[in-house]
């Protein structure tokens, strides 16, 4: 040790530490209050050679840091100055969580990446896990290119003695504030799942759902049909845009005749 | 550069020790919009996953996987399950958000979260996966380790002597997060430059004309069709910026600051919700923990300014009798809920203090009000 550590080694840095950071008031106190003991821990701590080092240290420490050091014991100390250092050295353990690290962004990367077929090949061992734990995302939202038309969908219910009612699938355009919100996900249903019928599964559930819906024990719904209400939106042009068009175009997306078994 | 440089390099980008704080900050922000998403899902609970759904089972479980991770069909399908089940997922989101048994709460709220979107996946968007994914992250992280009941547990178990300031920890799970943004915006970005229309800058111009999801419409800038162009652009490459730029740290707050911009955007003109909420704190595991620890400092001389200076408390932690335990715990678990720091806390048996304190309670702080945790504690003419 070339210079004997005293308390003025510690008190000069810690000090301009503190007002260089910006550091409260009551952090000043609390850090002022025991200078003298966070020098007897560091130099219990067997940390620093010289006061040049410690001073070093101490100005590129977070001010918050000091009080840790009086509230600790000495061999605390010790104990997380040697814990720092060795949460940087190389273990067996430091390895093996860096395999898992690294194959998990391996395995987003090829999840996240266009259809290839290296990528296809090399994803196939674990996408069932990703899928089955949870882990399955895409972000292409609004891309690559997005819809230049807006529909809305409905359904008209055929029942048992002629009559038919139209049924309209919930639309977040006509609502506001919180129902607004709430809104969304029977736009993702109806929007998304049934125009697209996903799976080739979603329509027919829909209409036995809608059937369920409008069942009537002395006039039971035998048809349905979900169809679809829809308008171009206009190419932009330079002034004035025009306005959106009513939706206009009626497309029927599915017909359905109603089981007994669906009132169920 | 070296094998040996690009392996201490990772090991000091996983591991090297920093403070819980970003992650714990996170937390509180990620469990109230969870809290907010159960508001909103509440009224429709029973409708979307219940038995009568519109959405039968044997659809939802259609998937291109075989297994799906769904505790909930282990259950009689009533509306009763349905009920609890999602009882326990906005338990653990609350425990969460306090952070009481954070990790645990996380990881429940994960395996919440991810039965009930197997149950119906039909109804999901981005915001739902950002969020069942997050939940895992901080399942893994320190994150309870700073402003949360789990850390006044601890102070109080070991009898005050758990450090006012949290301890680092290697930040992996943290840094998982911020890969995790970083890929979420890379495939954003070149999923739409494949387009036509980001490219010829008429994308915006679309997405404001999509009914189904317009919120507010601002025909200044909606209907200006040049305007809408380099807002088109501006959207490429604030993304762009946020998986490449936000890693250096002198650019790190301006493409936050443009993130944030965008998201609010988003938030603004389009029925979204949740998803841009949940996209803005996905930002906050990138602050630095000392920039954090300024701005707080910050925050604490406001209240400083307005409410005066901090108060003065003394205790005594080696005290004769079998107070002196409960005056330090006492002390410490003051100190750990006082995250505003209004109360300068001295522990009167250092001999630092004890020498100082006279001094310092004279000119440097100025307390306004003095409490004691101990009998004999009021310095003379303190009281």
């Amino acid at each position: 040790m070339s210079d004997e550590l005293t308390d003025a080694h510690f008190e000069e840095p810690i000090k301009a530490n503190l007002e260089s950071n910006e550091i409260h008031e009551t952090d000043k106190f609390d850090s002022l209050t025991r200078i003298a003991d966070i020098a007897q821990l560091y130099q219990d701590a067997g940390r620093f050679d010289d006061a040049g080092t410690l001073r070093d240290y101490i100005s590129r420490q977070p001010a918050s840091s000091f009080p840790i050091c009086v509230n600790a014991k000495k061999d605390e100390v010790k104990t997380r100055i040697n814990e720092s250092q060795s949460e940087l050295k190389t273990s067996k353990w430091r390895i093996v969580q860096s395999l898992a690290i690294a194959g998990y962004i391996l395995s987003l990367c090829l999840m996240l990446l266009p259809s290839w077929a290296p990528r296809n090949l090399l994803i196939q061992p674990v996408q069932p896990f990703l899928g089955a734990f949870g882990l399955w995302q895409a972000w292409n939202v609004f891309s690559p290119e997005i819809r230049k038309e807006n529909y809305h969908l409905f359904a008209i219910i055929g029942f048992r003695d002629g009559d038919t009612c139209v049924w309209e699938f919930p639309r977040q355009e006509n609502q506001s504030g919180i129902e607004q919100l709430r809104a969304h996900r029977f736009r993702k249903w109806a929007q998304d799942r049934v125009k697209n019928n996903t799976f080739g599964l979603v329509l027919p559930d829909t209409a036995r759902y809608l059937a369920r819906l409008h069942n009537n024990k002395i006039n039971p719904p035998t048809t349905i049909t979900i169809s679809m209400l829809s308008a171009n939106i206009p190419e932009p042009r330079k002034g004035r845009q025009e306005p959106l068009p009513p939706h206009a175009f009626r497309t029927n997306l599915f017909n359905y005749e109603v089981q007994a078994g669906d009132l169920k | 550069m070296s094998l040996l440089t690009l392996w201490r390099g990772w090991l000091k980008f996983w591991f090297e020790p920093a403070s819980p704080m970003p992650m714990a900050l996170y937390r509180i922000v990620y469990g109230l919009i969870v809290l907010w998403f159960g508001f909103l899902l509440c009224p429709d609970l029973l409708f979307w996953f219940g038995p009568a759904s519109p959405v039968s089972n044997p659809v939802s479980r259609e998937w291109p996987s075989e297994i799906l991770l769904d505790p909930l069909i282990l259950f009689p399908q009533t509306d009763t399950t349905i009920m609890a089940a999602f009882a326990i997922l906005m338990i653990s989101a609350f425990s969460l958000t306090i952070g009481l048994f954070s990790r645990a709460s996380a990881f429940l709220l994960f395996l919440g979260l991810v039965s009930f979107h197997h149950h119906n996946w039909l109804i999901l968007n981005s915001g739902d996966t950002i969020m069942r994914i997050s939940a895992l992250y901080l399942a893994v992280s320190n994150c309870g380790d700073a402003l949360s009941v789990d850390r006044l547990i601890k102070t109080y178990v070991k009898g005050g002597k758990e450090p006012r300031t949290p301890q680092p920890k290697a930040p992996w799970a943290q840094r998982l997060m911020q890969i995790q943004l970083t890929l979420l915006y890379c495939q954003a970005f070149f999923s739409k430059l494949a387009g036509e229309m980001w490219v010829n800058g008429t994308a915006l111009y679309y997405t404001t004309r999509l009914e189904d999801f317009r919120r507010f419409y601002f025909a200044p800038i909606a209907d200006n069709v040049e305007i809408l162009k380099y807002l088109t652009w501006a959207t490429l490459a604030v993304e762009l910026s946020l998986f490449t730029l936000i890693w250096l740290k002198d650019l790190r707050y301006i493409v936050i600051a443009l993130g944030l911009l965008l998201h609010i955007s988003i938030d603004l003109t389009m029925n979204l919700p949740i998803f841009q909420w949940l996209m803005m704190a996905a930002f906050i595991p990138f602050v630095y923990p000392e920039d954090l620890e300024k701005w707080a400092n910050q925050v604490r001389r406001f209240f400083d300014r307005i409410l005066g200076p901090p108060r003065l408390l003394i205790y005594e932690s080696e005290a004769e009798g079998g107070a002196e335990n409960k005056n330090a715990v006492k002390a410490e678990l003051h100190a750990h809920i006082d995250i505003f720091k209004r109360t300068a806390i001295v522990n009167a048996s250092l001999p630092a203090a004890r020498e100082s304190w006279r001094e310092l309670l004279a000119g440097h702080t100025k307390p306004t009000e003095i409490s004691t945790y101990g009998s004999s504690l009021l310095p003379p003419g303190a009281g």
